[in-house]
């Protein structure tokens, strides 16, 4: 009996013993992809994507219905899964049919219908929202098998915009998409990731097609699969759209700014919280300052999404009563509450990874994410602020987030930094290029004061003060955790770099202040540090940190290489030496410079102690594939400067 | 256990019953204690407190109670506002409400409606669950909320969870057992209460032909790194009704025993066609362990469906998979699945002679065998015994790829009933000495000028390490293997090697070793200091520290089985160098445990050589400090460096 806590998992599998019909009816359009010759794929290859055809069909009045069909070759035991297959949907987005097929490579043949697929719900613990997955999984998932499935699809009619994947994680020998038009319809094709095709044309359908296309291989801190993948987005004209599509950026604002018309209006209980966050005695970006900090702390993270909700937020009256919300609650609860002091705000869409969105990117509403835009007079800008945008219509503008409760006022979650996003004004709207903050303002900087004893352990005390992103980071990391877990997760990170390793006290500064930088102390005691050879003591002077990002040598990069945001980190190590000993050897100082990055170190002797010193800095939130060899020596010479010790040597 | 139906309406007793319960299912008053908490004791930082619990078990109506008020700590506290009941299929629950209370003591009822969820539907199946979000929730607030789960109808196996994620101020348990008739229980049963790893200060009272239990002050659970499995660490209460006469674990045991033992002895039955496979399988063999390793050997040659992905009842028609019934089938269909195939080895066994038996054990994987629950479910799989020349031989032919004489680890050091007609007796399946686990590695390197390594790896895995590797690598084709073989051996060198497995031997084998080579480049393995370059003399370090990071511990270390590493390692100088210093031999040793390292230098090359034996699975928390300084020696020794001297190094450059 499922008793408490449902297996989730036990049902699936039960129900995959249900899902199968007695007379197999394998359509000839499967039977045939199954008969074709195959191709030679890499060896790593799960699965090939035989047949993508999805066809769109607008009517006359504005219904849109999509049919597919896909087929997989599964060429691995890791592309079992290709055997399942998922299509979402809600009230407004109803499946009209749903079915699946495999031909096994020993030739049986199995049939799914939609009354064997299973539905769930999607959203985690956070959300709710309306929308089901129903999945159909077939049976004969082993090597060699062809797997196929066919659906139509009522498709949400808000805005007027159809999008075509074409390429995926594994390789895809034909894609097609195909669009049937009414007379009085048209559209536009937009090409993403892929040389622009023309489509042939008879009679208001329009067909596109690829083959052999490659697959989207996986590295270390490759830009998001979205960015990287081929896709076009058609865009769809006609009177019955007017207002529902996105020809422009500034239609698409205008759309929103419709839909959201009228859910800024305050409550008189909201105006009395403004009145007692946000006093007029206070300055004003202090007036501001306690304004972000209530909609990011005290309107809790929650998302309701029915329908339309997945765009409009709720009535700011309504947020403010529950305190709770989604992105789109939290900047409108804060929207409405800038204005009762006299501050105009605007909505900034965006997608909360960078690089789905550029400057390049056709208008679209692909966005997953909403922060705010809040217009600055003059007399509250008293200092440069790294989130601050200068728009020619609008003026100052300072984006924020009041979805991301570790980011403080005047800086921008480093995932939308260097990205772009819409900004919904009165009139319309615009895409804009959301800034990225300098190096030196996401520091790490640490200082370690340590004693190295005759047996080779090393005591001592590091202080470690980060700023911006990474001070977000290690309040991510440390913040929420108890005072013990924090000790074990240091003692966990650093461990394995240090032998014997173990945190004698542990503080952590201003931890719930993110205005200011987070603090870190540590005293700890590495009782294997230093490595006895005979009359040597050997000690790397690195003691901690390392900063080469990874990186496979092995294989030929495609991608160009993300860093989180532009930093700068700097250690200072001062090692008291053991009596007796001398310095006998240092290790060489490193220097790499590069246009978008620089690391220099240098170890010296001062009297008895031993000093390392080193910084790395790097300019960048992308390093293009042009310039990955650099970036490729760049890591090695971090790599061999991390490692290098000193020779110390007992005198006589 | 499966649900167990009753045989009449209880409909009217629970209306009688129904006012005294109600009484303690009321909101609980909010104490002053409960306003001013504002940190968990000896646990600062913690995100949130349970300030009460209450789970009521009543098995007259079918229901079961919860009641849960939790105190927010912290911003990450607010996380408990977020609340998803799952509704058990079959059940429903009824009597949702929930309130947050402001830290002034102002209440704001949950008036909302919980959303509904679909966790899972499909034909004949729907599980739902119930999600909603507190309202007003500040660091500070109180969340309550309380539900009732109705299993019309049903009686199910119950438990108490006593120890939670939150520490607990106050917890309380009732259970209130059914009286009435029950399916498959026509001549009677009782309610049997088992408790496990409780406190001794905690004890359960029996109440009115009940339950009830009332804790205080209980630590939140925190589960540590290779800890013994959390199941057997968590104080737990669990309740079942079994058949009056069933009144001890022995006489349960013994049941339960007899029945496997008919089932068994049925399947395995006297057919001739066996005694026939067992004749062609032994040949002209005369050794009488000879013959039973090639019995053995002739049971695993049977496809092993417990090993290959789970099949639907509409393949399994259209690949003709059907159902054996007896040793016969497995023989002549070629196919079954674990017990089957212990079975075909038994009656083979036999008909060649030898006092075979089935032992019915358990898995240790997630939770040790306790004799005092009385679930058939504990003792889930069968391996073979024989006895030969008087001594018992334990055999896994089961067990795809086990070789002969070795139990997978998941079903050793545990209880098991070895099966007769009286309904068997309880042994203890063995565990295997560390040189049945061993990994041995030979290392062919050189060293160049500029302090990079490259040469070849060969790593041996062999008996219960070259079995998990090959049940591991199942569900993979070649290409996975070798990346898998490729990332174990990454983890094991410095970080930035480039490996490529060049060969791999043994993967289908059961008794011979699986063998990988690798070519290996380490660029940067010595580091230079001016005149010197510093090489780390062994290349393979202890795998398990990660067990003894921290001074203290919690839970007892426990490791799946005992193991040995044998390693040598041969590393060539580059031209013109010496080394100016050999590391010095270590050596360590426990009563359960052994290290040792070597090193040698013959002008040319250094050879060194190490050896780690462990040989337990399970130390105790008194035992903790002698292990975790074993593993730094090892640690220590493994670390050492070698100095070399001459030349003039390149490693460091700029760009």
């Amino acid at each position: 009996m499922l008793r408490k806590q449902t297996n989730i998992l036990a049902i699936i599998v039960f129900t995959s013993v249900l899902t199968t019909a007695a007379n197999a009816g394998v359509p000839d359009w499967l039977r045939t992809l199954a008969q074709q010759p195959a191709k030679t794929y890499a060896d790593d290859a799960n699965a090939v994507v035989l047949l993508d055809d999805q066809e769109t069909t607008v009517k006359d009045n504005g219904e849109i219905v999509t049919h597919e069909r896909i087929a997989y070759k599964i060429l691995r035991p890791e592309g079992r899964h290709y055997a399942q297959h998922s299509v979402g949907f809600d009230s407004e987005t109803r499946i009209n049919s749903f079915r699946g097929w495999s031909i096994t490579a020993k030739g049986l043949e199995y049939e799914a219908k939609e009354k064997d697929a299973f539905e769930h719900s999607l959203g985690g613990q956070k959300e709710f929202e309306d929308t089901k997955e129903k999945i159909i999984l077939l049976p004969g998932a082993d090597i060699g098998t062809v797997v196929g499935f066919e659906y139509e699809q009522k498709r949400r009619p808000y805005l007027f915009q159809d999008y075509w994947y074409f390429q995926d994680m594994i390789p895809v020998e034909k894609s097609r998409y195909t669009l049937h038009m009414p007379s009085r319809w048209e559209y536009r094709a937009d090409w993403l990731n892929h040389a622009e095709q023309k489509p042939a044309e008879q009679n208001g359908t329009s067909i596109w097609e690829v083959t052999d296309v490659p697959r989207i291989e996986r590295e270390y801190h490759e830009p998001d699969f979205r960015a990287l993948a081929g896709h076009m987005i058609v865009t769809l004209f006609s009177e019955r759209a007017t207002h529902r599509n996105s020809e422009s950026w500034n239609d698409l604002g205008v759309w929103y700014s419709q839909l959201t018309a009228g859910v800024r209006d305050p409550s008189p209980a909201l105006q009395a919280k403004v009145q007692e966050l946000a006093p007029a005695s206070l300055p004003l970006f202090e007036r501001i300052r306690a304004l972000t900090l209530f909609a990011q702390r005290d309107v809790r993270y929650y998302a309701i999404e029915i329908g339309i909700g997945g765009y409009r937020p709720h009535p700011a009256a309504e947020i403010f009563t529950h305190r709770y919300g989604d992105c789109k609650d939290k900047a409108t609860v804060l929207s409405a509450m800038l204005a009762q002091i006299g501050v105009k705000s605007y909505y900034v869409v965006v997608h909360a990874t960078r690089g789905i969105f550029t400057d390049k990117t056709p208008p679209n509403s692909s966005f997953n994410h909403m922060i705010l835009a809040i217009q600055m007079p003059e007399a509250g800008i008293s200092q440069k602020l790294p989130a601050m945008f200068n728009d020619p219509k609008l003026g100052h503008l300072l984006i924020f987030d009041p979805t991301n409760d570790m980011v403080p006022l005047g800086q921008l979650p480093y995932y939308e930094q260097d990205s772009f996003g819409l900004l919904v004004s009165d009139s319309g709207g615009e895409l804009i290029h959301l800034p990225v903050s300098s190096p030196e303002l996401n520091k790490i900087r640490r200082d370690a004061k340590l004693k190295l004893l005759p047996d080779g352990t090393l005591q001592g005390e590091i202080e470690e003060v980060r700023s911006g992103y990474l001070a977000m980071l290690g309040r991510e990391y440390l913040q929420h955790q108890t005072q013990n877990d924090r000790k074990k997760m240091l003692e966990h990170f650093w461990g394995p770099n240090l032998g014997g390793f173990q945190i004698d006290t542990f503080n952590l500064e201003n931890e719930n202040d993110i205005d200011k930088d987070l603090v870190l102390r540590y005293k700890f005691t590495a009782s294997h540090y230093a490595k006895t050879a005979g009359p040597l003591l050997l000690v790397r002077p690195r003691v901690v940190g390392e900063m080469a990002g990874a990186f496979d040598v092995t294989k030929p990069r495609h991608y160009a290489y993300e860093f989180d945001a532009p930093f700068l980190r700097s250690d200072t190590v001062e090692i008291t030496l053991p009596e007796g000993y001398s310095v006998d050897e240092l290790p060489e100082p490193a220097k790499a410079i590069f246009p978008f990055a620089e690391y220099t170190s240098k170890a010296e002797k001062d009297g008895n102690v031993l000093k390392y010193s080193r910084q790395y800095t790097m300019q960048t939130t992308q390093v293009p594939v042009e310039r990955i060899e650099q970036l490729r020596k760049l890591f090695a010479q971090i790599g061999t400067d991390e490692k290098n010790m000193a020779v110390l040597k007992k005198m006589n | 256990m499966s649900p167990i139906r009753l045989l009449f309406s209880v409909a009217l007793l629970a209306v009688f019953i129904a006012p005294a319960q109600a009484q303690k299912e009321d909101w609980q008053p909010i104490t002053q204690h409960d306003l001013e908490m504002k940190q968990v004791p000896d646990n600062p930082g913690a995100d949130a407190v349970q300030l009460y619990y209450a789970d009521f078990i009543n098995d007259q109506e079918q229901t079961e109670f919860f009641y849960v008020r939790i105190k927010v700590l912290n911003e990450k506290g607010k996380s408990h506002a977020d609340v998803e009941l799952v509704i058990p299929p079959e059940g429903s629950i009824s009597g949702l409400k929930a309130r947050t209370i402001q830290p002034d003591g102002r209440i704001t009822e949950f008036t909302g409606k919980p959303f509904q969820k679909t966790v899972i539907k499909t034909r004949g199946v729907k599980v739902l669950a119930k999600a909603f979000t507190m309202p007003e929730v500040n660091v500070g607030s109180i969340i309550e909320y309380k539900y009732k789960i109705q299993w019309p109808g049903i009686i199910t196996d119950n438990y108490w969870t006593i120890q939670h994620a939150l520490y607990t101020v106050k917890e309380s348990f009732r259970m209130k057992p059914y009286s009435g008739g029950l399916e498959g229980f026509e001549n009677g049963y009782q309610v049997a209460a088992l408790y496990s790893h409780m406190p001794k200060n905690i004890k359960p009272v029996q109440k009115s032909g009940g339950y009830e239990l009332d804790v205080e002050n209980m630590p939140a659970f925190e589960s540590e790194g290779y800890m013994p499995p959390e199941e057997d660490l968590k104080p737990q209460m669990r309740f079942f009704y079994i058949s009056t006469g069933s009144s001890t674990p022995d006489k349960f045991w013994q049941d339960a025993g007899r029945k496997w033992n008919d089932e068994a002895e049925h399947f395995i039955g006297n057919h001739k066609e066996i005694s026939q496979a067992a004749a062609q399988a032994i040949g002209n063999e005369t050794d009488p362990e000879q013959k039973l390793r090639k019995l053995y050997a002739r049971a695993q040659q049977v496809r092993n469906l417990s090993y290959e992905r789970e099949r639907t009842d509409q393949e399994q028609k259209k690949e003709k998979i059907k159902s054996n019934q007896n040793a016969g089938d497995v023989l002549a269909r070629g196919f079954g699945d674990r017990d089957d195939i212990t079975r075909l080895f038994v009656a083979l066994a036999r008909s060649a002679g030898f006092d075979a038996s089935i032992v019915r054990v358990s898995d240790r994987k997630n939770k040790f065998f306790d004799k005092g629950l009385l679930s058939r479910r504990q003792l889930d799989s069968e391996i073979a015994v024989v006895n030969q020349g008087g001594k018992d031989i334990y055999l896994d032919p089961g067990t795809k790829f086990c070789p002969y004489g070795y139990l997978r680890w998941i079903r050793t050091s545990t209880q098991g009933i070895k099966l007769d007609k009286k309904g068997g007796v309880f042994v203890i399946a063995p565990a295997a000495p560390y040189d049945k686990a061993m990994i041995r590695r030979n290392a062919e390197m050189a060293l160049d000028r500029g302090g990079n390594l490259t040469g070849t790896i060969t790593v041996k895995f062999e008996g219960g390490d070259a079995l998990e590797h090959r049940l591991d690598e199942l569900d993979t084709d070649e290409a996975g293997k070798k990346k898998d073989l490729e990332d174990e051996l990454q983890g094991w060198l410095p970080t930035g090697a480039i490996i490529k497995m060049t060969k791999a031997e043994g993967w289908a084998a059961s008794d011979d070793p699986l063998t990988a080579v690798f070519s290996v480049e380490m660029p940067g393995y010595a580091s230079a200091a001016g005149k010197r370059f510093l090489v780390p003399a062994y290349l393979f370090q202890a795998r398990q520290l990660d067990a003894f990071k921290h001074v203290d511990r919690k839970f007892p270390v426990y490791f799946p089985y005992a193991f040995g590493e044998v390693d040598r390692v041969n590393i060539k100088l580059p031209e013109g160098y010496t080394l100016e210093n050999v590391p010095q031999s270590q050596t360590a040793r426990l009563g359960y445990a052994g290290y040792q390292n070597l090193t040698q230098f013959d002008g040319k090359q250094l050879v060194t050589q190490r050896i780690l034996q462990v040989n337990g699975i399970f130390f105790k928390l008194e035992v903790y400090p002698e292990v975790k300084d074993f593993f730094g020696k090892v640690q220590a020794g493994d670390e050492q460096q070698a100095v070399l001297i001459g030349g003039s190094t390149s490693a460091q450059k700029t760009n």
